[in-house]
């Protein structure tokens, strides 16, 4: 498509089918949420690249759509995973979540094709709205509060990333998306802003604390847009600053550690994206060619492993009810679909050889290999094995394995089996073939991923982190707890400042109104209260005390005497 | 599953979901038996092939040169001793975080 013949943005066609999804019979539902993404795709495949949509919006000029390879290729796996998505959750989820989701999604797609910073932010608020909405469908009391929460964060991250857009606008006359560099206020906040949604420190928290809380569908969802299109902006606006890479392994670490301790499996895969998106910064940071290759393909893969994890996770949970790793265990004997597309899942994330993870992280971490900085590479390699720990052992083993809990449950609906089977498929397909990915890279790739020395190093890693995991497995007993984060401030320790504050404010007022609102009543009653028969200034005292008291202020005045 | 001895009951979790999940009164046992996966005998011999898969890939490293970008990566099964250390070191880490930051998953419930 040129822009004479395109009338409306691909996302378009997802809005209206998320307010299709729920007007239609549930019968057809699954037709409308696999068809409506299909649509989206070929849509998507016939953009050809450059701006092919503008409208006047507030006085700009404003590109609803602009084409180019890496924006494609986003928004190709965003609306792929509202399909397979929707596949998976239409037997279990709730209308109103299918629907808001893939509202959400459309809010993806709008955010690949955004050609200015207007259209960025419009989409960019718009998956906030109905990511909120995806959350609260949990349905729990939980789910009510961490929704709040999500919704509060992202909705400060939109103010951020708002005032950063005006600031550029206002500075430079041009609201283009194109590469900037990090030398005014506003720029600086449009960086804030974009993190904040990618989950980068000090808020990684509200990821772990709200995907946990959806419902087993909802969290796959989840798991795909919020932080990947925030990879896709920076991919675009920042692409080579170095501060990036220090954040994004920070992220890389923080994620390994805090599901190290975890004990929820879903929030165990919610520290997990932290983790990958943090490889997906430090890429962007590199910012070569090859670490940008990098950082497309492994977005790419990273929803489809991540989906295909959550969704095994789902399923458990679907067929359980449980989620802790402690109520957890031994299912690999009536849930073999399950566990056996868990475990691809687990081991694409982990990279290992002949999936997907293999092929696309490797290109992150070459990045770091060529352009000489060796700190940055032994860390990513040290991380490569860490991921292995947490997610590529850690979750399969202590859902399907470690001691039997005792439950029997059966795989769950064939949907949702088809759903995993597919993203599973997707996962070696591509670790197999890396050249269907590779094409569609926004630069030409000449990475090969399959050299017998890679393949060796990989596995020595790999397998080595995997005999780690076995020896410390003592270490790593499960425990009914959850880590404190920097969400404690505002879960913890705000609430109890304010209630502090709310119970001096009564004491106050209190006072306030023995005083001056009546105090020809209350005045007398006060009194009495301290001075009265029982009140504490008028009891007789030991004379012990009063010496005691009388020597303390004496040690006082001598003391302060002396120092002054 | 009907033809199984174990005793089947349904348990009515405390979860929001309410799912009835079928349950096995003895963990561990398929109609009287360990399950093969959890044998000791079977266990033991993972034990072995993972020792010798372990093995292998360090040895592979004699005949296939193992490009080196920067110094310490160049010695002979640098990436075998700093996946293992490295991730000692991580679990040790978490552990030791762990004493300042685990709370009871409970804690948040007051609120």
């Amino acid at each position: 498509m040129t822009i004479s013949d395109l009338m409306f943005p691909p996302a378009f066609i997802m809005i209206l089918g998320a307010l299709l999804v729920p007007l239609v019979r549930s019968s057809i539902r699954p037709i409308v949420l696999v068809a409506i993404p299909a649509l989206t795709l070929l849509m998507i495949w016939n953009l050809d690249d450059g701006v092919l949509l503008t409208a006047r919006f507030l006085g700009y000029e404003i590109e609803l759509v602009e084409a180019s390879n890496v924006r494609r290729l986003f928004a190709t796996i965003f609306a792929s995973m509202c399909m397979i998505g929707g596949l998976f959750a239409f037997k279990h989820a709730k209308v109103a979540e299918l629907s808001a989701a893939m509202a959400y999604a459309a809010g993806a797609v709008g955010v690949s094709f955004a050609g200015d910073l207007i259209t960025l932010f419009l989409f960019w608020e718009f998956m906030a709205l109905f990511s909120t909405v995806v959350v609260w469908c949990g349905g729990t009391e939980a789910a009510r509060r961490a929704g709040i929460r999500y919704g509060v964060m992202h909705l400060i991250g939109g103010i951020i990333l708002k005032i950063g857009i005006e600031g550029v606008a206002v500075e430079t006359g041009s609201i283009q998306i194109a590469a900037m560099q990090l030398e005014s206020f506003a720029s600086w906040m449009i960086l804030v802003g974009i993190l904040i949604n990618a989950a980068a420190p000090p808020v990684s928290a509200w990821l772990s604390d709200a995907y946990p809380e959806a419902s087993p569908t909802g969290s796959v969802f989840l798991s795909a847009f919020t932080t990947k299109t925030a990879v896709l902006a920076l991919w675009l606006l920042f692409p080579g600053q170095s501060v990036l890479i220090w954040i994004g392994l920070y992220m890389i670490f923080y994620g390994i550690i805090f599901a190290l301790m975890e004990n929820d499996m879903r929030r165990i895969l919610a520290y997990s994206i932290v983790n990958q998106v943090g490889f997906m910064v430090v890429g962007v940071g590199i910012g070569t060619e090859l670490a940008l290759n990098g950082v497309a393909a492994h977005a790419f893969a990273h929803i489809i492993y991540k989906a295909l994890l959550l969704m095994s996770a789902g399923a458990v949970m679907v067929q359980t009810g449980k989620r802790k790793c402690t109520d957890l265990g031994g299912l690999y004997r009536t849930m073999p679909v399950t566990a056996v597309c868990g475990i691809i899942g687990a081991l694409a994330i982990s990279a290992f050889p002949y999936t997907s993870g293999f092929i696309s992280k490797s290109m992150i971490s070459q990045g770091a290999a060529y352009g000489e900085m060796a700190f940055v590479w032994y860390c990513l390699v040290a991380a490569s094995a860490g991921v292995f720990l947490h997610a590529g052992i850690k979750f399969p083993w202590f859902v399907f394995f470690q001691k039997d809990s005792g439950m029997r449950p059966k795989d769950p609906s064939w949907n949702m089996q088809a759903a995993m089977i597919i993203f599973a498929a997707a996962c070696v397909i591509i670790g197999v073939f890396p050249h269907l990915l590779y094409r569609f890279l926004p630069f030409a790739v000449d990475y090969v991923p399959y050299t017998a020395d890679h393949l060796v190093s990989q596995l020595q890693l790999l397998l080595f982190a995997g005999l780690a995991f076995f020896v410390t497995l003592p270490l790593m007993k499960r425990t009914m707890t959850i880590s404190l984060d920097v969400d404690f401030f505002y879960r913890k320790l705000a609430p109890k400042l304010w209630r502090g504050f709310e119970r001096l404010l009564v004491k106050l007022a209190d006072l306030a109104r023995v005083l001056i609102l009546d105090p020809a009543r209350h005045l007398p009653a006060w009194w009495m209260r301290f001075h009265g028969p029982e009140g504490p200034l008028a009891r007789t005292w030991p004379t012990g005390s009063m010496l005691l008291w009388v020597s303390i202020i004496l040690v006082v005045l001598l003391v302060g005497a002396r120092i002054l | 599953m009907s033809s199984n001895n174990d005793i089947w009951v349904a348990e009515q979790s405390d979860d929001p979901y309410h799912v009835v999940v079928p349950r096995v009164p003895v963990p561990d046992l398929v109609n009287g038996q360990p399950h093969w996966l959890v044998r000791p005998s079977t266990i033991r011999l993972l034990w072995w092939i993972f020792g010798v898969v372990l093995a292998l890939t360090v040895v592979a490293q004699i005949f296939i040169h193992l490009h080196d970008y920067f110094t310490l990566d160049g010695f002979f099964g640098f990436y075998a001793i700093f996946g293992f250390v490295s991730c000692l070191a991580m679990v040790v880490f978490a552990k030791l975080l762990g004493v300042f930051l685990k709370r009871p998953d409970t804690y948040y419930d007051d609120l």
